[in-house]
């Protein structure tokens, strides 16, 4: 069995290009043939100035996102770092089309009819709504803050959009073209899918449910009733943390839905990581039910992934066969995509072993019949109409690679044209969603730092008092210039943060070599702050920021809090904020940039909102005297902290 | 069996609900007190003191209470958002939103919810607004930003606000002290209407009418009426003029209002002597009761007509009516012993069949011998007769009086429990136990002190407080969650100007002091143009406004007013202005720190006129720390110290031995207060509605205290005449001023 597009597919790929630049000029297509000339010298990309402007300048297409046309023919390709969507005709193999879209572009959803799709544009807060014949903008759709996810519902006159900051989902009347209502998600809702019936729309948060530091995590699914546009439940997946795509199985095949998770042991110590079964990576299961949901909630399972002495670190992209047999799952640290045997593995769930499951590191085993490597940080797939293929989007090798589903083989790789060489930062960052660093690849850099953020976690990590010390993780985002780095400010710089320590304490193997660190450094050093939704388009302040920042320096919080770097004084102070089982009282002095995407706070995370680091953590007065604070005055305090 | 007896008139377009089905304990509410109602197409969500009761089609679906997610079982308001189809809930443990079947809350420690005691909740698109007991706040649920109201923005007194109605273009808020507050939603401009000008802030314009009372219980618009509830009746603004609405005394047996809500047609009258409605397009009233002997009375009438009254064989679960909900056919209605739901009049004889065969079951029988008191096995699992105080012992500038308040309380206690406890020499003897907590303003965690009592502690009774707005917050609460209050340290005079009848208050308050005080500098001192330094609080604001009236009454006195924030040192402006006008006389109505500060700075610019304080100030300490500053002083004092009444002399005997200290009023009157309360609990045993009743039976009656006899109106408030003290040599020399009569 062969594939349209085989694996050696670039040369065929310049010669659609030149063919591209003729039609164009005919055309008098000036945008399209200047496209394609930057495609043809291997410049498969047009530069724009953007935030993100690191990753544009390196011209990388980074492939976040795939979806299939309903005949498949065409797949869509949403190109993070390119700020582009690009088009693969797979029956012919020989055409490409590509659209600038908005800043960071996410994901694509395609209307029912196929003659329009929808972009997500995660820093611009919009949605490009783009003709499929001309594969031109037609129009902007706005949306709340951080749009990821996006699907319309069954007919096609809504669209419904996942916003990872406002943790909301924007309910648009494509007939208008206007945002009609907004649901409350939970945090950081990242994708979405329509069910089969159309009756509901899923919605994944990657982050848990703000929990006390001390309880296990519970993550949410956010299932959506279309016919009255209104939130009709909310599912929740104990012990999981990071919820990415979500596929429905087949009704015939059981209509439930798998989600590809995380599930960490994070309130145990860390040097549990090299006896194994500390990070592990699974599927949830989830049997939706109807009738009221005060009566009838959805039933959940999990299972994991992984197996005994190797994981598969960072599930992501999940899509079933269309008799739903087999289910085909992305791990995106892990550079491999498993197929699930669903029979057997709803076999497994109907076994008198279900409560375990969610720890057996025994039972993939028995339902995973293949493990296919693919290219570098796996994220999306799906699967042809016709079942024979899948398409796997290997974001940070800028290819597809092809599945050939009944072989259990990889058939050839779809070479999107990035650049071959990688750069310093290219390199570090594929070292970063590298999980083979780790003991039995049980996690990466990314695995704990999803979106290069956070995982809303406090870690016990491996101090010499083993079990004390339980630790917040710390954002990645815009620290280049605020070292000291670690709660304990102990680490002078990244490469003391994510060196030998790392591999020591954390990996526990041997890590990166001198280069790789370098690597590895440059990357997370390049990592950029997203833009600040809280502040004015104008840059200026409302009044009652305004009125928070004169608080903020009456206080003398800018002491610490030094607004000239990044607003820490890059020094361990006391703030009398030590939790029961610290053994220090002095912690680093966190940066204060985009604080309002942290929470929870303080070192240990007990503050689960920026309020409660004054109402309830702040006694003795310690962390500034506040307690002659009005509310008034802290509810301004807090909003000046958010616009930072 | 009870029939219809006739075909009942046509009222206008008045609904006529004859047949009432309701729900009570004995059917899986809660708790027998429902406190509010929303229905939302089959559903309705009840709120009670112990959960909220959701139903579909008529039949119970769930209860929920906090072990579910929700922030306090105490569910005071609920508003449907129509768009998201989120549930958001008031209550007394902050806000909550019932979401895909999930709870999220909002407290004042966890967001910017203004205090934890909320009210009501209304929502305007995106904006969700809470009422709160220390003012308004407003959540966008987009952004996630927290917007305050309260008296650093808002027209008038800090009022905390109790009830919401929204309109398209201006959102309404009834206040707790402060009348009716309006919002206009395109300019973001508020505005108040009051009854009077009840602060100087507004007397410097030209009064403005409003409502009947400045305590508002329930506000509502209908489309070209906003409808204003109070305990003294209801209100109508038609965007011009105020008026009062009344409907003919004879159907009503009280017009304490609960909350008014309006519909297409007309209005709904939630009181405690039944429900209510008013057809707007022909005035017609009627009025649905619920006898205890024949279950439902409906009465109706017409401008002109007489009244006329059908006997029902089902009625309203109880005549205190808290709150409604209508759908199309029917309407739900809250009361203080269940929640009932009626349907609205059948022509059919079938339909008429089946309302008169209706059998009520026995819990509907027995309604309304319910209280509120706590559930039996609460009561048999408790080894002591609990009594709260809430007083601002510790951590607060009115901790001199807290403590004294909280000594004066145990003083009672512990006398009361040697004379054998509760229930003396019966086999229900129990000791009484005082329940402390400290009222601390610190993010307005005081506020829910009384719910903590009443849930947790199961109280029968509470004392306190000593600020004015804790001690209105203590009222509303009680009011909700049934507890009798006495209140023996506040001096703010509306404590017992509500309506609501659930507190005693045995303080003489400010405008006693300030009676006595306008007389003596009008009368005795001659003054003619009296400045005042005012500390920024509302009782101390509400008394400056009455003096201000006294010395206008007693003779052409100018009054000038100046202000200054608790914490201030330096006065010199406020000096400067009063010393530019020229006064005669300084009445400095403040603490004794601040007073003492005050009167130093005075004397140094050369300020000699005499100084008037109230008794706040009159304490020793203002006398150490202003030396010779405060010779000449004038103040109001609630007790006299020097009196050589017997009991007086051994009550001081006995708080000296206790507690080695001379008892100052707050100790005298906590004493006092505790007394009071133990005996209407020894009079009415363990259920808190008897407590308030005999608490009740105080009204126009003396009571001999410790310091001498005290007199109680019909509001319960001790209107007794105060003495007044000058500072001489260093020491406090009493006299009862000639003339001083109170102000009742």
């Amino acid at each position: 069995m062969s594939h349209p597009l085989h694996r050696n597919s670039r040369t065929k790929l310049s010669k659609t290009l030149c063919r591209i630049i003729t039609r164009a000029a005919a055309r008098a297509d000036v945008f399209a043939a200047l496209l394609a000339v930057f495609a043809s010298a291997g410049l498969l990309l047009v530069c724009r100035s953007v935030a993100f402007a690191y990753r544009a300048q390196q011209g990388y297409l980074t492939p976040v996102e795939i979806k299939i046309s309903a005949r498949g023919q065409t797949l869509y390709i949403v190109c993070e770092d390119d700020d582009s969507l690009l088009a693969v005709d797979l029956r012919s193999g020989r055409a490409i089309r590509k659209v600038q879209v908005g800043h960071r572009p996410k994901d694509v959803a395609i209307s029912p009819d196929g003659k329009t799709l929808y972009v997500s544009n995660e820093w611009s807060d919009t949605v490009t709504e783009l003709d499929e014949g001309s594969f031109t903008v037609r129009r902007i759709l706005h949306t709340g803050w951080g749009p990821i996810g996006l699907t319309t519902d069954r007919n096609g006159r809504t669209l419904y959009v996942a916003n990872s900051i406002s943790d909301d989902v924007s309910v648009i009347d494509l007939a208008r073209g206007l945002e009609i209502k907004r649901l409350a998600a939970w945090r950081s809702p990242h994708y979405v899918a329509l069910s089969r019936n159309g009756e509901r729309v899923y919605v994944s948060n990657l982050l848990p449910h703000p929990e006390l530091p001390d309880q296990p995590p519970v993550s949410e699914l956010t299932v959506i009733d279309t016919a009255r546009q209104v939130v009709k439940e909310r599912i929740r997946i104990p012990g999981a943390i990071e919820l990415r795509h979500i596929a429905e199985a087949p009704g015939a095949s059981g209509g439930y839905l798998l989600l590809p998770l995380l599930r960490p042991k994070n309130l145990n110590p860390l040097v549990q990581v090299a006896q194994g079964w500390f990070v592990t990576h699974g599927l949830a299961v989830i049997r939706p039910e109807g009738g009221p949901v005060e009566i009838k909630r959805a039933k959940v399972d999990e299972l994991l992934l992984d197996d005994i002495d190797r994981y598969y670190a960072g599930a992501n992209g999940v899509a079933f066969t269309p008799d739903g047999r087999y289910a085909l799952i992305t791990s995106a640290e892990a550079k491999v995509v498993s197929i699930v045997d669903t029979d057997k593995m709803l076999r497994l769930l109907q076994s008198g072993e279900r409560d375990e499951l969610p720890n057996r590191l025994d039972s993939a085993q028995h339902f995973v019949a293949g493990r296919l490597a693919t290219g570098a940080n796996p994220t999306s797939v799906v699967v042809s109409p016709d079942g024979r293929f899948a398409y796997v989007a290997n974001r940070l090798e800028d290819t597809i690679s092809v599945v050939d589903i009944a072989g259990r083989r990889i058939a050839s790789t779809i070479d999107l044209g990035g650049p071959r060489e990688l750069t310093q930062i290219r390199r570090g960052e594929r070292l970063f969603h590298d999980a083979s660093y780790c003991f039995q690849g049980q996690f990466a850099c990314a695995t704990c730092h999803p979106d290069d953020h956070i995982d809303g976690l406090a870690w016990n990590l491996e101090t010499p008092q083993l079990g004390r010390d339980r630790m917040m993780n710390r954002t990645l985002r815009g620290i280049a210039e605020t070292a000291p780095y670690k709660w304990n400010g102990r680490n002078p710089d990244l490469q003391t943060q994510c060196g030998p320590r790392t591999a020591r304490f954390i990996f526990h193997s041997e890590g990166f070599n001198h280069d790789e660190l370098e690597d590895l450094v440059a990357f997370v050093k390049a990592i950029p702050l997203a833009p600040n939704r809280h502040l004015r388009p104008d840059g200026r302040l409302t009044p009652a920021q305004e009125r928070g920042r004169e608080l903020f320096f009456q206080k003398g919080c800018n002491g610490c809090h030094t607004p000239e770097t990044h607003y820490t004084a890059k020094i361990s102070a006391d703030v009398g904020t030590a939790a029961r089982y610290d053994t220090s009282g002095l912690f680093d002095i966190p940066q204060l940039d985009r604080i309002y995407q942290r929470a929870p706070y303080l070192h240990s995370g007990q503050a689960l909102s920026l309020e409660e680091i004054w109402t309830r953590f702040n006694v003795a007065d310690k962390h500034a005297v506040t307690s002659d604070m009005t509310k008034r005055e802290l509810n301004d305090l807090v909003e000046f902290l958010k616009s930072l | 069996m009870f029939v219809l007896f006739i075909c009942l008139p046509c009222c206008g377009q008045a609904p006529i609900y004859t047949a009432w089905k309701n729900y009570t304990v004995a059917d899986g509410i809660p708790d027998e007190k429902v406190l509010c109602v929303a229905v939302d197409g089959d559903r309705v969500w009840a709120g009670t003191r112990n959960g909220v009761v959701l139903l579909e089609n008529g039949k119970m679906i769930r209860v929920f209470k906090t072990e579910d997610g929700l922030a306090n079982n105490a569910v005071t308001a609920i508003a449907i958002d129509r768009v998201t189809d989120d549930v958001w809930m008031a209550t007394l443990g902050g806000l909550s939103r019932y979401s895909g079947g999930e709870f999220r809350n909002y407290t004042s420690l966890e967001s910017g919810l203004a205090n934890d005691i909320v009210y009501s909740v209304a929502i305007q698109n995106e904006y969700v607004w809470a009422a709160t007991a220390a003012g308004i706040s407003r959540l966008d649920t987009h952004t996630g930003e927290w917007s305050m109201y309260d008296d650093e923005n808002l027209p008038g007194p800090a009022s905390p606000a109790d009830s919401i109605a929204v309109t398209k273009s201006k959102i309404y808020f009834g206040s707790w002290g402060g009348g009716v507050l309006e919002y206009d939603i395109a300019t973001e401009h508020w505005n108040s209407y009051s009854p009077s000008d009840v602060s100087a802030e507004t007397r410097a314009h030209p009064p403005v009418r409003g409502p009947l009372s400045a305590f508002i219980t329930g506000i509502s618009y209908d489309g070209n009426t906003l409808w204003a509830s109070s305990r003294f009746g209801l209100s109508s603004y038609d965007g011009r003029w105020w008026r009062r609405v009344a409907p003919p005394a004879e159907k009503l047996a009280s017009i304490a209002v609960n909350t008014v809500r309006s519909d297409a047609h007309g209005v709904w009258v939630c009181s405690d002597a039944g429900l209510l409605y008013l057809d707007r397009s022909t005035g017609a009233w009627v009025v649905y009761r619920t006898d205890p002997q024949s279950y439902g009375v409906i009465a109706w009438t017409r401008p002109g007509a007489k009244l006329e009254k059908v006997k029902a064989a089902t009625g309203l679960a109880s005549n205190e009516v808290l709150d409604i909900a209508s759908s199309n056919q029917s309407v739900w209605v809250a009361t203080a012993s269940g929640l009932s739901h009626g349907t609205r009049l059948c022509t059919s004889a079938k339909c008429m069949s089946q309302q008169s065969s209706y059998v009520p079951t026995a819990a509907q029988s027995h309604f309304e011998k319910q209280s509120g008191a706590p559930r039996t096995e609460t009561i048999s699992a408790q080894d002591t007769v609990n009594i709260g105080i809430l007083s601002p012992a510790d951590n607060s500038p009115e901790s001199i009086y807290g403590m004294s308040m909280l000594q004066g309380a145990q003083l009672a206690i512990e006398e009361a429990n040697a004379d054998g406890g509760f229930a003396a020499g019966s086999k229900n003897r129990k000791p009484f136990a005082l329940r402390i907590h400290t009222d601390s303003p610190l993010w307005g965690a005081s506020t829910t002190e009384i719910v903590k009592m009443t849930n947790d502690e199961h109280v029968f009774g509470v004392l306190g407080s000593v600020d004015g707005a804790s001690s209105h917050t203590m009222l509303k609460v009680a009011s909700i969650l049934d507890v009798p209050i006495v209140n023996s340290a506040t001096s703010d005079p509306d404590i017992t100007s509500t309506g609501l009848p659930w507190v005693l208050h045995n303080f003489p308050d400010n405008r006693n002091e300030a009676h006595a005080l306008a007389r003596y500098a009008v009368a005795n001192l001659g003054s003619k143009r009296i400045g005042v330094l005012c500390m920024k609080t509302r009782d101390s604001i509400a008394a400056v406004h009455e003096f201000a009236k006294i010395a206008a009454r007693l003779g052409p006195a100018r009054i000038v007013e100046t202000r200054f924030e608790r914490g201030d040192k330096d006065f010199s402006p406020q000096l400067r202005k009063l010393a530019d006008a020229e006064v005669d006389v300084v009445l400095l109505w403040g603490e004794p720190r601040q007073a003492a500060l005050i009167l130093k700075q005075m004397r140094a610019i050369g300020m000699q006129q005499p100084v008037l304080g109230p008794s706040r100030a009159g304490d020793a300490s203002l006398i150490q720390s202003a030396g010779v500053a405060a010779e000449g002083l004038v103040v109001a004092s609630a007790i006299n110290p020097a009196s050589t009444n017997l009991r007086w002399q051994e009550f001081t005997i006995n708080y000296r031995r206790r507690f080695s200290a001379i008892p100052d009023a707050y100790a005298c009157y906590g004493y006092d207060g505790a007394k009071l309360l133990i005996s209407a609990i020894q009079k009415a045993g363990l259920d808190r509605r008897a407590i308030r009743d005999a608490l009740r039976e105080y009204a126009n009656k003396d009571y001999l205290g410790a310091n001498g006899a005290s007199h109680f109106n019909a509001e319960l408030n001790n209107i007794s005449p105060v003495v007044l003290a000058r500072v001489e040599g260093g020491r406090f020399v009493y006299w009862h001023p000639a003339g001083n009569s109170s102000r009742h």
